[in-house]
This record gives structure tokens, sequence and C-alpha cells, in this order.
């Protein structure tokens, strides 16, 4: 139950960046500061504004979305038109990611906050929960539901999946790639957000909250294939469930949990290593 | 406030050490685009390696030379699975690695003190009887004499056939390739020499300040040399010492603004976000920096080397 | 003079669901200069990158001075003796004309530890490379622009000196991928007399994609026609012009 969590959020946290990687064939640096940001917002909203928690929420996530989008705008679009090189781009993500963090940081100070909501449990059958985890279960199943649908019906996902493709191509045949990016670069904030959110509340809400999860985020989107939607579906339970088998077989060692993030950092280089274009492209040499 | 001749003298040394980073970071993105975003990974382990043995009470020297060691090995060992891969795999490798080292660090407090770190790491060069002052001067000379050491090795290496071919494979592996370059042996060959010089550094590090703890590695440490070759100007090996200067410069500057500007604002997040700003206004508007690479052929003599060298910062300096 | 300098046997190529070569057989006679011709998406560069080591092929073998070649890497190839240019020049635009052709050659100087300790010995032999550098800069009418930054030149010029980068290279054997396109006629049928001397006096195997017919004509011994992944005839240039197959090929593909 834990892994099948850990993955929803995983999931929620690492779509936007697996996706705007592939469409915009950079990994953006800064989305981990997108989870962060997401969190900061309701954290401000729900205790400073004193707004309820579903507008807090609401709010959040759409101010997250607004960073994304901007922060593809105003610093990757045009970077990317002056012929900037992968590196370039790549550092100023991380410039931006150290912008957003310390902006936080000043603003909201240094220090560990929390959103001092205690869950209730609530017994389904066998299984323990709290309206926490179920919320978390519900926003990744409803994400999965309507992108698949919108990726497979509709219009735009069908100029998203081409654009993720063949750029060229998918320019040539009249897709207006800055349209397309803006969305997927904002959905995916907003995305992240929504993880952000859900993970201050289950730990805390700290500065490096999407510092810390940025390995993860890293290792889903090179395992499950970079741009690849089903590949992030997949790869962030892979790893959820991978992390707390770890766990487990770390405590039996007697080392210290704090080296979850070394069994990210262990899938991501086996990935680099036996099949750097992870599980999608295996899946598409099949079909 | 301390005082400000002690303070310059500081600064002075902070630059040397991270001239020698920057230019170990110049080798490799400069001149052989590689992504190395996780320098800071190396400089810790080198810090840390001389921390650990001068401990057991090993002399400088044995320590350095084990930091070199083990920073080249480990630097080798983590850029195989992605020295054939593109730019970008590199990167997210390096900067996991950062993490993942400091992570180790944090935890194994047997090896490494944990959080604490460790303290009481003795200056290379002790000469009783002198002055804080004097102390502080025989650090920036031996820095400084290892910066210079650094800076002509690199050089050599970048004004030799070895440097044109890195440059080709900077611009174009597959040309590289196709004319008889094992790319892959090259890229491992300079990463192994970057990490080693950077092990190098941290090394003169842990003997300068004394101490050494994870918190003094943070990523924004691996942000600020790039932000030093950028700036200076990539593929200038000048420029990457200049811009060590302009950096330390400008990021101590902007944590003394505090003390004659009222802003609420903490030096740090301040100091932080301008340079990441800094950052972002250099790659948008001039990303080749401030000293240009030189496309003129060269001679392989070295005396001829330092002169041309030094005719460059005449003219530059003429020119400015 | 029997054994082929480069033969294939049945290469096969695929990417995802596209087959790019499709059983390709074919030798090429040592001091040969033979033409590749074929419509667009034929798979000519596709089989140049085969050869040359970019690409592995799926199956199928390739033998090159009786050696098997298939399988090693570009960088080894190279030594053996074959070399190829780029349908799009592949020009280092931030190095000097010279350097760009001084890059080519194997050079002493290219060890690391060479490259520091070894400097006369690598001085020498870069002034000698320099001045043969230089003669073929002369050749091909480019000297002057030796000092120049490459990314400067025209692209005409910028084609001139991708054949004289595989020329400094000595090899047994250059594989051209359209040399002339986008060169005047005058000046491209002047490359292939070139050629001609170079095969002459250095013995050199050409292998060309060129489309230009009267080239083929002029100075092409054979030609081999592709399409679709295969090799559909090959002959005398006058055989080829005049084959029904090849000209339905062709024609098929306006």
């Amino acid at each position: 139950m834990n892994s099948i969590t850990w993955g929803c959020m995983y999931m929620l946290a690492t779509l936007g960046l697996s996706l705007s990687y592939g469409l915009s064939r950079f990994p953006n640096f800064a989305h981990a500061e997108y989870i962060t940001f997401g969190a900061y917002m309701a954290f401000m909203f729900l205790t400073m504004f004193g707004l309820n928690i579903y507008l807090s929420i609401g709010l959040a996530v759409v101010l997250s979305a607004l960073l994304g989008g901007l922060s593809f705008l105003l610093l990757f679009k045009p970077l990317k038109s002056r012929g900037a090189s992968l590196i370039h781009l790549m550092i100023s993500s991380i410039g931006l990611s150290f912008l957003i963090r310390h902006f936080l940081m000043q603003v909201f100070g240094g220090g560990i906050q929390s959103f001092k909501i205690i869950w209730p449990t609530i017994s389904i059958g066998p299984i323990v929960t709290t309206p926490l985890l179920l919320a978390i279960l519900a926003t990744a199943l409803i994400t999965a539901i309507s992108l698949h649908i919108m990726l497979t019906k509709t219009k735009l996902g069908k100029a998203i999946r081409a654009a993720a493709d063949n750029p060229e191509l998918a320019a040539a045949s009249g897709i207006d790639l800055n349209r397309i990016s803006l969305f997927t670069w904002s959905l995916g904030a907003a995305l992240a957000g929504f993880s952000g959110i859900f993970l201050a509340m289950r730990s805390s809400l700290v500065p490096l909250l999407g510092w810390k999860v940025l390995l993860q985020t890293f290792a889903i989107t090179l395992l499950g294939g970079i741009g690849s939607f089903y590949g992030v579906l997949i790869a962030s339970f892979i790893l959820g469930l991978s992390e707390n088998i770890g766990v487990v077989i770390l405590t039996w060692l007697g080392l210290s949990a704090d080296y979850r993030s070394a069994i990210a950092f262990i899938i991501l280089v086996a990935t680099l290593i036996i099949k750097p274009e992870g599980i999608a492209a295996v899946a598409r040499r099949r079909a | 406030m301390a005082d400000p001749l002690m303070y310059l003298l500081d600064a002075i040394a902070y630059a040397g050490i991270f001239g020698i980073l920057s230019i170990s970071l110049n080798l490799e993105y400069g001149y052989t685009n590689l992504a190395n975003f996780g320098k800071v990974a190396f400089f810790m382990i080198g810090a840390y390696v001389t921390a650990i043995m001068s401990s057991l009470k090993y002399p400088f020297i044995a320590s350095s030379l084990l930091a070199i060691l083990i920073a080249s090995v480990i630097g080798i060992l983590t850029s195989l699975p992605t020295l054939r891969l593109k730019e970008d795999f590199l990167a997210i490798t390096m900067i996991s690695l950062g993490e993942v080292m400091k992570l180790i660090i944090k935890n194994e407090t047997w090896l490494a003190g944990g959080v604490w770190g460790i303290s009481g790491i003795p200056p290379a060069i002790v000469i009783p009887g002198l002055t804080f002052r004097d102390r502080l001067i025989v650090q920036i000379a031996l820095i400084y004499s290892v910066l210079i050491a650094c800076f002509l090795l690199c050089e050599l290496i970048v004004k030799s056939p070895y440097g044109r071919v890195l440059k080709t494979i900077r611009e174009d592996e597959l040309l590289a390739s196709t004319y008889g370059k094992n790319v892959f042996k090259y890229k491992v060959q300079v990463f192994a020499l970057g990490s080693a010089m950077s092990g190098l550094a941290g090394s003169l590090f842990a003997q300068y300040i004394g101490t050494v703890s994870p918190y003094m590695f943070e990523p924004t440490v691996t942000f600020t040399i790039w932000m030093m070759v950028i700036l200076g100007g990539p593929a200038n090996n000048l420029g990457a010492i200049l811009g060590a200067f302009m950096v330390e410069g400008f990021q101590r500057s902007s944590r003394l603004i505090k003390d004659y500007f009222n802003l609420p604002l903490d030096p740090v997040n301040l100091q932080v976000m301008l340079t990441a700003i800094l950052v972002i206004i250099v790659v948008f508007y001039r990303p080749q920096g401030l000293l240009k690479e030189k496309i003129k052929p060269y001679e392989g003599k070295i005396h001829k080397i330092i002169t041309s060298k030094l005719m460059e910062v005449k003219s530059w300096i003429h020119r400015s | 003079m029997d054994t082929p300098i480069l033969s294939t046997d049945n290469l096969v190529k695929r990417f995802g669901g596209l087959i790019a070569v499709n059983g390709v057989t074919l030798s090429i006679k040592k001091g040969g200069i033979v033409g590749l011709i074929g419509p667009n998406g034929s798979g000519k560069t596709t089989l140049f990158n085969i050869l040359t080591g970019v690409y592995k092929p799926d199956s199928g073998r390739i033998f090159f001075n009786g050696e098997r070649i298939d399988g090693l890497q570009p960088h080894q190839i190279y030594h053996k003796g074959l070399v190829r240019t780029f349908q799009i020049p592949r020009i280092l635009q931030k190095m000097t004309v010279l350097d760009n052709l001084m890059m080519s050659v194997k050079n002493p100087g290219e060890g690391f530890l060479p490259a520091l300790f070894k400097r006369k010995h690598w001085s020498k032999f870069e002034k000698d490379v320099k001045d043969k550098a230089l003669e073929i800069l002369e050749l091909l009418g480019l000297e002057k622009y030796c000092y120049v930054p490459a990314g400067e030149l025209s692209g005409g010029q910028m084609k001139l000196l991708e054949i004289a980068r595989a020329l400094i290279s000595e090899p047994s054997m250059i594989l051209l991928d359209e040399p002339t396109a986008g060169v005047n006629p005058v000046l491209a049928n002047d490359i292939f007399m070139k050629l001609r001397e170079i095969r002459k006096n250095m013995g050199v195997t050409f292998f060309i994609v060129e489309h230009r017919v009267e080239l083929l004509m002029e100075h092409v011994d054979r030609v081999h026609v592709m399409h679709q992944g295969k090799i559909i005839a090959e002959g005398e240039p006058s055989d080829i012009i005049n084959n029904d197959d090849v000209i339905k090929v062709y024609l098929g593909s306006i």
C-alpha cells in the first residue's frame, strides 16, 4: 500500500519532467522546484490567508502551472530560439532552480514547517488508511486516466504525441510547437505542485522538498523513457516498490534509511548501462 | 567586522582554490563539452580524503596525492556509464552522484564525522612563529603555486594535437570518430584529469579552512564554478581564472551588501539569487564569456606559449 | 588485383519498422572510381554509415582489404584505411582551415603523455603535416584561407575542405557522399579530374555518391544503383544510363 501511494506521488511529480524533457529536449532541473513551490503556495493560502483547504490546493496548483508556463515562456523558449546549447539550457535551469528555492527560503524562512493537519484513520476492509492517502490515489488515478484519454482521443493529445516523437515533422504538419510546449510545461508544473502538496503533507515542508526527490524523478524519467507518459506510469510504481523493498533491506543490513535515494541512483545508473532509452523503447520495439 | 586586509586575503585564497576548480571544469566543459554538474563531489572527496588522512597523522603530501588518486578513480568509475551517451545523461548522473556522496558522508559517521565533519586539519606548510597574516600569505603562496602549475599543465595540454582532438570532440563527436579519434578514451582521460584537479583543490581547501563538513559542499558550489567558467569564457584558461576572481568578488560583495544597506534579506539567499540571475543573463546575452577562445595556430614550445599568454593579457588590458 | 578492396555480403539495417538497407551485396575493386546513384531515401547515406561503423548492421558482413570490419567502431575503421566525407560538410567552424586538416591526420601528439612530454617530436611532425596540408589546399585552391576560421568559408569551399580532409589522411579508400552537390559544373569536373590524378598517383579507391550524369560518364569506371535499400543494377555508366529498371526508378520517384 505504501509503495502504491509513493508510486502515485512520484508519478505526479515526474510526469511534467519527463514530458517537458521529451518535448523541449533538455532536462529541466528547476522542475524539482515546481514541486516545492506548489507546497509552499498551498501552505501560504491555508495558514497565512486562512482559505479552506480545497481552495488553497486549487490556487497553489494554478500558480504552479503559471510558474511552469512562465519559466518556459520567459527563459527556455527565448534561450532555445537563440540557439542555446544543451548545456546552456541545463545550466540556466539549474540557475532557475536556485532562484526559486532561495526566493522561497527568503519569503518563508529556511526552517521546517508543517501543514499541521492530523488525518483521521479510515479503515476500508483490511486496509488502514487516511484521507490523504486516498486523495493521493484518487488524484493519481484521475490524472492518469484523463491524460490517457487526452493523449489518445483528443486533437491536442495527438499533437503532443506527434511533437514529442518528431518535432520537425510535427511543426511541418502545422502543429504549433510553442502552444503545445506551453501547455505541457504548465500542466507538468501543475502536477508537480500537486505532488509537492502531498509530499509536504505526508512529511514536512522544507525548502529542499523538491530537491530531495530530484533523484527519484530523474530515475523514473530515464527508466520509463524520456517523454513517455506510459513509461512514467510504470516506472513510478517500480521505483516506489523498489524503494520500499530497499528500505527494508537497508534496515536489515543495519544501514540508515536515508539511503533511500541511493536506490533511485542505482536504478538510474543501471538504466543507463543496460538500456538508456528506458522501458518505452522496449515496448515500442515489441510493437 | 573583521580586519579588511584579512578578509581580502581570505577572498584571494578562495579565489585561488576556485581558480583551480574552474580550470578543471574548463578542461572538461570548455574544451571537451562534458557536462560535469557534479564538480562539488570531487572537490568534497579531495577535501575529505585529506581530512581523514591528516587525522591519521599523515603529512599533506601523502594526503593530497591520495586525494588526487581517489578523486580521479571515482571520476573514471562514475563517468564510464555515461560518457558514451549524450551530455545530458552525464549531467543527471553527476548531480545525482554529488547528492549520493553527501548522503554517504552524512551517514557514515565512523568514516567522516557525519554531519559534524572533521576538524583540526593542520595546514600543509607550518612555519613556526608567524603572525596570522603571514600564515595567510604562506597559504596564498601555496595555493597560487598549485594554481599556476595547473594552469600551465592545462595550457600545455590544450595547445597541442591532444587539445585539438578535444576541441574536435567538443564540436562534433561523430567527425572526431570518423577521423580516427577514440572519443570515449579522450573523454575518460579528460574527466579523470579534471576530477584529479578537483580533488587537489579540495585537498588545499581542507588544509586551508582546517575543517570539513558536508554542509560546505552544497550543489551551489558546482553551480558557482560553472558560473566562473561561463562568465570568464569557456575554452580560455585565463578566462577561467578571471571568472573565478570575478565570481568570488561578486559573491563576497553580495554578502557584504547587508552591512551597508539595510535590506531585509538574508545575505546567503541574496548571494545565491543574484548568482543565479547573473548566470542566466550571461547565458542569454554573452554565452562565450569575457575572454574568447583562441583560434590562431599555436607553437609547441613552452616558452612561446608563456610569452603569447603574456601578450594576450597585455592586449586584453589595453583593450579594456 | 582480384581481391576487391571492399565487399559486403547481404547487409541489412532496420530502424524501427523501416528497412533502410535491405540485403546489399557489392564489391569494389582496388583502384576503381565507382559511383553510387539512387533516388533520395534509397539508403545510400545509410549504407555509407554502416560501412564506416556509424551504424552496426543488423545482419551481413563487410570486408575491407580482406579483413572483416562490420562491428568495428568508426575510429577503428579509419585506421584500417577507410575514410568518408559527409553530404553536408561537417566542418569545425571554430577552428582554422589548416587545423581542420591537421586534425584528420593521426599525430603522435594526440596521446596524453606524448602531448605533454614529447613536444619536440610532435612539433616536427606538425610541421611536416602542415606542409602536406598546404600542398593539398593549393591543389584545391584554398591555400590563402589556411588561417581563416573554417566557419567563414562559403558552402562550395567547405565541400572542398571536406574532400581535402579525406585526402590528407592518405587512406586506401575514400567514400565521398555527394562531393559536388552545390558546386559549379566546371569546379565539379576539376574535382573529378583531381580524384583521378590521386587515384593514379596514390592508388586510392573511390566510392562516390554522385548524381550528375556527365561526371559519371566521363570519370567513373562502374556505377551501382540503389533503390529502397537494395542494389538494383550495376555496370558501366553507359549501360546503367540506358538500363530500363534504372530509368523507371528515377522516373517513378519524380
